[in-house]
């Protein structure tokens, strides 16, 4: 009965790319596979699938199993397909890689996969680019991250891009001073996350906070400013937000020295939702573009999931994304046109193909006409291809 | 500079948002306090645009960032849980969310979940997501409106719904079982916007929180 709609149709959250789609992704992939090689870094690919284990193993919240698409080997081991890159490049890096010298510059550009609710149109199979530096600890690799990705951006011929910037260690450490339970940390972090800054104001009463420890997270929820205005506010609670602070400016300071500063702003109040994140977090935005393009930040702890303690930061962009703001910019289509298009008269066969084998060792773009045709009908498939010329073999005359 | 655009719902929270936005100083005399025929509207002045939606399409031009802000009822970000940033409760248009039957029926059998029931709602998601909390099965039955009339027609035997006076509910003969949760409007934002536009953005807010100032915390959110 409804064989016939599943045989022609892709399931919810997955599309084809038709050729046009699929030059510019490739473009857009060389674009920033030639920054990222510029920068040192090496591409890598791992498996679409993995044992559940091994993906679930450094994010907690991927363990919102719900989440992943999973399935059974024929020995019954639970297979997934991965959610994120830079779980996978972990295992590799403490594994395959292990004793290769540090630091490892990684690259990739490739598809992860989540369940999205399909109400809101969000797509399931996921395109990513992105870069892991492992084993620099310290604010110079995650400088050099930052800046990496807006010479990324800046690559793909894309203007505007902006990046927040905070620290995992500014809020655990105000939430810490505020004296906040575990239990309410846990829902105010999903409120920053969401930044339902309505939830987060209620989950500040109910956590029973009032006074200076209230406005300091009140403050840190809706903060707009430079960083001397988060040193004055937040500074002075010391300890770990008072580290997390320099280590940000000292980063904010050569972001500077990598003249991408005024793409970079501060914002305290930044928490991503995956657990894995230790020291900065970022996310970039594109105007015109609603969600952000761009998300990473340093994971000094998960590397040792897989027996590496390796410090560890890097980014993922949204390939879509770039690719929607690339087509809003009125980026010319990825060149798939023809240099030309080689008629093919009956018993010209082998001339066609000669002719067309010599024209593209000139590097020219040349299809040989299969059908056989000519005239108008030649010609109307020639436009549709945007084919430069026609060429059409010598007929013989006929003594 | 490109005018900052908000979104904003018509019909019932539509005039006092209007007062509020003048009250704020981000609409000017062009955004009149009955609802016209432009769905678009400009206040040069203030650098403001505003976009006239029915409520539950405001998070959606939010989300995608055709609108910059939008105002929007929490019951609407409730059910539909769009990815925006939900950074103010602007107090007004307050109202409950409420379980209710025909008055007489004796509602505590109608959910002993020994016989399914029918509940009729404009809010399917946040129905179902309460009656599995509460280990009751129930078949949702989603309406756009007019809820208050499924029971009397044998649609329904019980419905959810936001109610502000409950006089509705009364002419109805419903009465209510249970409140769930209760809804005020909010501001969101998109999320690139509430970083790009940091530098008008960010002034908003703050001008609106002080305006507000000590506000009801203790409502449900």
């Amino acid at each position: 009965m409804s064989a016939p709609v599943f045989r022609t149709q892709v399931p919810e959250g997955v599309r084809d790319r038709l050729p046009g789609e699929a030059a510019r992704m490739r473009r857009l992939s060389a674009q920033l596979d030639g920054v990222f090689r510029a920068w040192g870094y090496r591409e890598v690919a791992t498996p679409v699938f993995e044992y559940l284990e091994a993906l679930a193993a450094g994010a907690g919240k991927w363990a919102r199993t719900e989440d992943l698409y999973q399935f059974f080997d024929r020995k019954g081991r639970t297979l997934a397909l991965r959610p994120d890159m830079t779980t996978p490049i972990a295992r590799l890096v403490a594994t395959r890689l292990a004793g290769e010298p540090l630091p490892l510059r990684l690259s990739y550009f490739a598809p992860v996969f989540r369940h999205r609710d399909p109400r809101a149109g969000a797509a399931s199979e996921i395109w990513q680019a992105g870069v892991e530096l492992v084993g620099a600890p310290g604010e110079m690799a995650d400088a050099e991250v930052i800046a990496l990705a807006c010479a990324a951006v800046k690559a793909a011929g894309l203007e505007g891009f902006r990046i927040g910037l905070g620290h995992v260690g500014i809020v655990e450490g105000l939430f810490q001073f505020a004296g906040v339970s575990p239990e309410a940390e846990a829902e105010l972090k999903e409120a920053m996350v969401a930044r339902d800054l309505v939830a987060f104001e209620h989950g500040v009463i109910r956590a029973g906070l009032s006074g200076e420890r209230a406005e300091l997270l009140l403050g840190l929820a809706h903060f707009h400013g430079g960083f001397a205005e988060a040193q004055e506010r937040f500074g002075g609670v010391g300890g770990q937000v008072a580290e997390a602070l320099e280590h940000v400016g000292q980063v904010l300071r050569l972001l500077e020295a990598l003249g991408v500063s005024e793409q970079v702003s501060l914002d305290p109040g930044l928490v991503r939702s995956l657990d894995y994140y230790t020291g900065v977090v970022f996310e970039g935005y594109l105007p015109g573009i609603g969600a952000p393009v761009m998300g990473g930040g340093r994971y000094d702890n998960l590397l040792l999931e897989f027996g590496a303690p390796l410090a560890a930061t890097g980014f993922a962009l949204a390939v879509d994304r770039l690719l929607m703001a690339q087509e809003r910019n009125g980026c010319a289509a990825a060149g798939e046109g023809l240099d030309a298009l080689i008629a093919c008269p009956p018993g010209r066969e082998a001339e066609a193909m000669a002719w067309a084998a010599r024209l593209r060792a000139q590097g020219l773009t040349v299809e040989v006409d299969l059908l056989g045709r000519s005239g108008e009908e030649l010609a109307a498939y020639a436009r549709a291809r945007g084919a430069a010329r026609v060429l059409t073999p010598e007929v013989p005359s006929i003594h | 500079m490109s005018p900052l655009t908000i979104a904003l719902p018509k019909g019932r929270p539509y005039a006092a948002t209007v007062r509020f936005l003048r009250d704020v100083g981000l609409a000017g005399p062009e955004l009149t306090e009955e609802e016209g025929r432009s769905l678009l509207i400009e206040c040069p002045e203030q650098g403001t645009r505003f976009i006239v939606a029915r409520d539950s399409d405001v998070p959606t031009y939010v989300e995608y960032g055709a609108a910059d802000l939008g105002i929007v009822g929490k019951n609407v970000l409730m059910e539909a849980e769009p990815q925006v940033y939900e950074l103010l409760d602007l107090g007004y248009s307050k109202c409950r969310f409420v379980l209710a039957a025909p008055a007489g029926v004796d509602a505590a059998s109608l959910l002993s979940g020994r016989s399914p029931q029918r509940v009729a709602t404009k809010y399917p998601r946040l129905t179902e997501a309460y009656f599995n909390s509460k280990g009751i099965q129930v078949e949702t039955v989603f309406l756009h409106g007019s809820i208050e009339v499924a029971p009397k027609v044998g649609l329904a035997d019980l419905i959810v719904d936001i109610v502000e006076t409950g006089r509705t509910l009364r002419e109805n003969n419903l009465v209510v079982v249970e409140e769930l949760w209760t809804s005020s409007m909010r501001l969101i934002a998109n999320r690139a916007a509430y970083r790009l536009k940091a530098e008008r953005i960010g002034p908003i807010i703050q001008g609106i929180r002080e305006r507000i100032g000590q506000r009801d915390l203790s409502g449900n959110q």
